[in-house]
């Protein structure tokens, strides 16, 4: 061997991250001990900050989904390193054989002072997390892994366990050319990580790598004062200067630290010090904050050492266990459960050590020795077959049963979605070491699953004065990843404390960091697979919802990625609690009311900065003059500033609430509910600067004619109705000029045969070129109203109310382009 | 006469920086020769004065000895021995762990500043025998009833010929030949070489094609296993076996030192010309670093610009944009998380070079390590004289009296570089300019920080 056995572990370990400068002649052995410390920049493979692996991909739009980035049913791998070779006889005591006694001597664990797994086996006292998941029949024990011609260096052995390969020199790692299949050519700075600093060899690949991810708070990129933002943006800009090979390269480095910093800050905590001191919990816990951020990181790996125990074992082993042990129970203590069936860790060590202790109270470098594998979808158990060592003599070495391949391989195909061949050369025994694929039933931790919402009784309608219920930016705290807000309704401004079956408000996400949608439904509920906005960076979205409210009053807002604030304002409740007041609904053929541009309804020019315009609603557009509230689409358009565009009861001061956000150029739809206040008329002002609005009718509340064959709302479980791109209500087809297509409503999802309007959120998507999308009663001549206005590359929803046609069916059109729709039944309307 | 841009390249790389009166004199140099002989005139240096250690204690010296190599680089005469000296302290590499003492590795440092122009040969040979090195590679245990080969295989595997050019029994052979050259160990954790005939070896035995242990005085057997492999050893393995070892090594040096200085794969032309001088100088440094100096490759568009600084370059060139000293503006103690720590390496195979340093954990504390910087020429901004820069001051009322002005915030940006003594590429300067006149008067020297953290100061 070229350098001492004893060269330590962490030079060892540095020579195992990679030089991204290596050259293209075969690694010879002078540049493989090269391969130290420092690995390439975290972005160096990158497409770009922010980018995923579905943003790239084709027709992946995470908006539409209810899952996150990853699949409902892909694997999460946690890899724990043990560097400087653990001592397995000690870790998994073998209590049964009189050799482990006699040969580690004064090292050895006593019987009684294990944790029992079986008659043979016990754990090292320290492991207790380990042995919980024993018990559970969720720890595999995998005996005596090792390789073929074992090599004593720290050095060679741990490039050959981080290569997948016992031979040769290695320039990738196993979990790197898995990296190489799964992205396929595409970039993604969050598939996989290691949670340190520099980039180890498992997680170099031919062509992408993982990304180092710091293990204390990120320091340069999450600052967001505009100070910082204006630093940070100068940097940016310093990044495009071409005055050689290296320097667009280290502008990029700095840049991506800065996206990757601010990136990942919303998942670390806000002080260092809330961070664990010790290092494996820091690490671990933050590795299950990644986990829980739903990044898509599919790999996570920590190590840590030192376990190089030539002397003074006892305490430095048992320093280790219990760090193991910290790390373990920190890992689970902070992963969301939901993640529970979708994770699984796995260690590993570059040897285990010899069975004769030595004569400085410790051990030296053997060569095989058991590993864990363990997460709720492992099948517990033994693996592999103890080594016999009875008859070794000093320096020897105990014998492997298990290739580390086999071990490799058993995680890859059992929980990385396969490709074991590819990655490791050659077909390898599969250990079989899991009870259920990733995300499958398999034993959870204790979870309470949460009821489906199951409808709402009949409700009629009172309106408000609009009102804003929350305010995540008063407050401070964006959603993140994930994350829920609870929105409680009852009892909140002028809905009453009871008797409240949904609610209709406006909800606008703010200030997102990334593509994302939210999913509003009842609190308390389980969280169905619809969603009711799409929103991204750079604007302000706003959808109305009509959703039920639940058992405690609140609905629910979840957020699907990035960090974004969240404001809901609410215009109106249902309630079961009929009398005065409350007023049925009456879906009308949509007519359009007003236009600013042509002075359709109201005066011609477009509506300035809070200075309201008066719109006549009752009495037109089929609007009867005794109604109390309008269900009314308003769109924007041509704004040449960003802004916002408020509806309020004319003669009422105008509520600190909104109804269509924008940003200049933008054609923004959105449902609203209005009650009409003096004269039957509303008022439509607005901030930012001149910009022009439409509105179409869709329906009115209250009056004579309501009262005698108007609807109630009956909310129900969010339910997928439509989705042209696999065929969901309607064949798999665009919608476009040639074709409208029509789609049964009553009687699906939920929605009786009797239901005479339905509320719908419906968005589209893929769209072809700017069009609008039109929603109509099916079996009538397509009206001269829009609900989605839409350009190319753009996923957008909006609520529709809309009367069923024939058939009980309704029909989407659009007359200029194609695009795929989607459509989720939120509520119906009925008679009685 | 060499242009200006040549001459700025030469001394980004030979000197940690191009002060501008550095490029004003070597421009105005009648050839490209001439400005590279005046960069290696090491002898108008006199010897360099040692590096300073006063401090008692352990970790003060380091410190202090840290500092005062910095110091020599940014204000030494000629910095081209520092420079190499770096080199070398990254090639025959020892740590002050390993050391023991400061004063140890001091020894072997000062060394390299005094002697690593001179030639290899002697360097080698000398280097192998410093406390440092003995204890480093466990040679001061390699004795012949038990020997340990960790010295005797580096000679061969890092320091001159590079893996695979020989066998195990070569790796024997070397092994023996060093046997018996070991240090006395004193309290203080300081040592004294030990010549102790009594634990040599002095079997002649086969090494390279020749047999060691030849001369009659056995304290020479460790040198002159050195001489033959820089003289009549042959290749025993590999695929240049059968040939010169000298030929080998001299290749290997010149990879090496191209890599240093140019920060790119070798071309074979220019491995080819330098093996000639090399050998043809008997392994002389100045001759070889010369003629790597003066080869045309050095000057192609491929080449500047395409080295990314190590943390003690980029740390040298931050100093010299200032007047403030190693000592306190040094922070030698983000060394390891930037990816090199003086008196550490990491290895005894050294540092990497580019791709080695870029990522974004080390990039991150190269960002604190400027702010560290920041910090202290901006420690007299507030309340006193100004911005301590290199050429002067730049006061706080001077950047207040620009007012609103964007022509004048803009004409702040190019004081601050005057002042420093830097130039800055178009896109790096718009970007700043945008910075300096959209910033707050009292958030204006943010921009010294950010011009620190800027590829034109990262990349030299």
């Amino acid at each position: 061997m070229t350098l001492e056995h004893d060269i330590s572990t962490g030079d060892a370990l540095r020579h195992l991250t990679a030089h991204p400068d290596r050259d293209l002649h075969a690694l010879d052995r002078r540049r493989f001990l090269q391969l130290v410390g420092m690995g390439a920049g975290a972005g160096l493979v990158a497409a770009g900050p922010g980018s995923t692996l579905l943003d790239v991909l084709m027709g992946h739009d995470p908006s539409a989904w209810a899952a996150g980035p990853i699949g409902a049913n892909d694997g999460v791998l946690v890899v724990i390193g043990m560097y400087g070779g653990n001592d397995g006889l000690n870790t998994v005591v073998p209590v049964d054989d009189p050799a482990y006694y006699d040969q580690h001597g004064n090292l050895a664990i006593a019987e009684g002072d294990t944790l029992s797994l079986d008659a043979g086996n016990g754990l090292h006292p320290e492991l207790t997390a380990l042995k919980a998941f024993w018990d559970r029949g969720q720890l595999a024990v995998v005996h005596g892994v090792g390789y073929p011609n074992d090599d004593q260096s720290h050095f060679n052995s741990m490039a050959y366990w981080m290569a997948g390969q016992p031979h040769g020199v290695p320039s990738t790692g196993w979990l790197g050319r898995w990296l190489d299949g799964y992205l396929n050519g595409s970039s993604d700075l969050f598939a996989a990580a290691e949670i340190g600093s520099g980039v180890p060899l498992h997680l170099i690949g031919t062509a992408a790598r993982g990304t180092g991810v710091p293990d204390r708070l990120p320091g340069w990129g999450r600052e967001t004062s505009p100070r910082d933002v204006r630093a940070y943006d100068t940097l940016r800009a310093m990044r495009n200067g071409s005055q050689g090979p290296w320097f667009g390269a280290v502008g990029q480095a700095v840049v991506d630290t800065i996206d990757v910093n601010a990136r990942l800050a919303p998942f670390y905590p806000a002080t260092q010090n809330e961070l664990p001191d010790s290092e494996m919990e820091r690490k671990l816990q933050i590795a299950a904050r990644l986990v829980n951020a739903n990044l898509g990181l599919r790999v996570l790996t920590v190590g840590w050492g030192d376990f190089d125990s030539h002397a003074g074992q006892p305490e430095m082993h048992t320093a280790r266990m219990r760090e193991l042990n910290a790390g373990i129970s920190q890992f689970f203590a902070t992963l969301d459960p939901k993640w529970a069936t979708r994770v699984t860790l796995m260690t590993f060590s570059e040897f285990g050590r010899t069975t004769w202790a030595n004569d400085g109270q410790g051990t030296d470098h053997g060569s095989a020795a058991p590993q864990f594998v363990f997460g709720a979808n492992v099948k517990g158990g033994m693996y592999g077959t103890r080594p016999a060592f009875a008859r070794l003599q000093r320096w020897e070495r105990m014998a492997y049963s298990v290739d580390l391949r086999s071990y490799y391989a058993s995680v890859l195909d059992g929980w990385l979605g396969g490709g074991s061949s590819q990655v490791l050369g050659g077909t390898w025994e599969n250990l079989r070491l899991f009870a259920a694929g990733p995300g499958a039933g398999g034993s959870t931790l204790p979870t309470t699953p949460r009821p489906p919402y199951a409808g709402s009784a009949p409700g009629e309608f009172v309106p408000l004065t609009p009102a804003r219920l929350v305010d995540t930016r008063t407050t401070g705290a964006p959603l993140g990843p994930g994350g829920v807000l609870r929105v409680p309704v009852a009892g909140q401004h002028d809905v009453p404390a009871t008797g409240v079956t949904a609610v209709v408000a406006n909800v606008t996400a703010v200030d997102a960091q990334q593509a994302h949608y939210f999913t509003v439904y009842p609190g308390g509920t389980a969280r169905p697979g619809t969603s009711n906005i799409n929103g991204g960076p750079g604007r302000a979205v706003p959808n109305l919802v009509v959703i039920g409210v639940g058992g405690d009053g609140s609905i629910e807002v979840f957020n699907s990625h990035g960090s974004t604030h969240c404001l809901v304002d609410v215009f109106g409740y249902f309630s079961s609690d009929a009398g005065a007041g409350t007023d049925r609904f009456v879906a009308l053929a949509p007519q359009r009311l007003f236009d600013t541009r042509s002075g359709q309804g109201v005066r011609a020019g477009t509506v300035g900065h809070l200075a309201p315009v008066e719109i006549d609603v009752a009495g037109h557009a089929g609007v009867p003059s005794d109604a109390t509230a309008v269900v009314l689409n308003l769109t924007v358009t041509e704004p040449d500033a960003p802004g916002y565009l408020r509806l309020t009861p004319a003669g009422q001061a105008t509520a600190p609430t909104s109804n269509v956000n924008f940003g200049p150029g933008d054609t923004v739809p959105n449902l609203a509910v209005v009650r009409l206040g003096r004269d039957g008329r509303v008022a439509l002002d607005g901030a930012g600067h001149a910009k022009h609005a439409v509105g179409d009718v869709f329906g009115y509340f209250g009056g004579a004619a309501a009262d005698a064959d108007g609807g109630l709302l009956r909310a129900v479980a969010p339910r997928r109705l439509l989705d042209t791109r696999d065929g969901t209500g309607a064949p798999a087809a665009r919608v476009g000029p040639a074709n409208s297509i029509t789609v049964p409503v009553a009687g699906q999802a939920g929605v009786p045969d009797d239901a005479v309007a339905v509320v719908l959120n419906v968005a589209a998507t893929n769209v072809a070129a700017p069009s609008f999308v039109t929603v109509w009663p099916a079996g009538e001549g397509m009206p001269g109203t829009s609900n989605l206005n839409l350009l190319p590359g753009q996923t957008l929803a909006n609520l529709v109310i809309c009367r069923l046609g024939t058939g009980g069916a309704v029909t989407f059109g659009n007359k200029r382009a194609e695009c795929d729709v989607l459509a989720d039944v939120l509520a119906y309307f009925r008679s009685g | 006469m060499p242009s200006p841009d040549e001459v700025t390249h030469l001394l980004r790389r030979t000197e940690f920086f191009a002060a501008p009166a550095r490029v004003a004199e070597l421009a105005a140099m009648p050839t490209r020769a001439a400005a590279v002989a005046d960069v290696l005139d090491v002898a108008r240096n006199g010897g360099p004065p040692p590096l300073r250690m006063t401090a008692p204690d352990h970790p003060t010296r380091i410190a202090e000895v840290t500092r005062s190599w910095i110091d020599q680089m940014l204000t030494s005469q000629r910095r081209i021995q520092e420079k190499m000296a770096l080199f070398w302290h990254g090639h025959f590499v020892s740590d002050d762990a390993k050391a023991g003492n400061t004063q140890v590795i001091k020894q072997q440092l000062d060394l390299y500043r005094a002697k690593g122009l001179g030639n290899l040969r002697e360097l080698a040979i000398e280097m192998s025998t410093t406390v440092a090195m003995l204890r480093y590679l466990d040679n001061n245990e390699n004795f012949a009833e038990a020997p340990n080969q960790n010295f005797g295989r580096e000679l061969m595997e890092l320091f001159l010929l590079g893996v695979g050019n020989y066998t195990e029994a070569d790796v024997e052979a070397s092994t023996a030949a060093w046997t018996g050259h070991s240090v006395t160990n004193h309290a203080d954790n300081t040592g004294t070489y030990w010549w102790r005939p009594d634990r040599h070896d002095p079997t002649p035995m086969p090494f390279l094609g020749q047999m060691t242990c030849q001369h009659a005085d056995p304290k020479r057997h460790g040198a002159d296993a050195i001489r033959t492999i820089l003289s009549n050893g042959v290749a025993t393995a590999g695929s240049r076996a059968g040939q010169p070892t000298r030929e080998i090594a001299a290749d290997f040096i010149s990879t090496k030192l191209w890599a240093f200085f140019a920060g790119t794969t070798i071309p074979s032309a220019v491995r080819t010309h330098l093996r000639g001088v090399a050998l043809g100088s008997n392994f002389d440094l100045t001759p070889w670093v010369r003629a790597l100096l003066l080869r045309d490759e050095f000057y192609t568009s491929g080449v500047r610009r395409g080295l990314v600084r190590s943390p003690v370059d980029y740390l040298v060139a931050l100093l010299a944009t200032t007047s403030v000293p190693a000592d306190p503006a040094f922070p030698f103690w983000l060394g390891e998380g930037m990816g090199q720590r003086l008196l550490f390496p990491p290895n005894v195979a050294g540092w990497g070079y580019n791709g080695y340093y870029v990522n974004a954990s080390a990039f991150a504390q190269r960002a604190a390590a400027a702010r560290h910087v920041a910090y202290y020429v901006l420690a007299d901004y507030w309340d006193g004289a100004g911005m301590r820069l290199r050429r002067g001051w730049l006061t706080r009322a001077e950047v207040w009296a620009s007012g609103n002005d964007s022509a004048a915030r803009r004409g702040l940006v190019r004081q601050l570089t005057e002042l420093m003594g830097i130039t800055l590429g178009s896109t790096t300067l718009a970007a700043l300019d945008e910075f300096a006149v959209n910033a707050k008067l009292d958030e204006f020297h943010d921009l010294v920080e950010l011009i620190y953290v800027s590829p034109e100061m990262t990349v030299a």
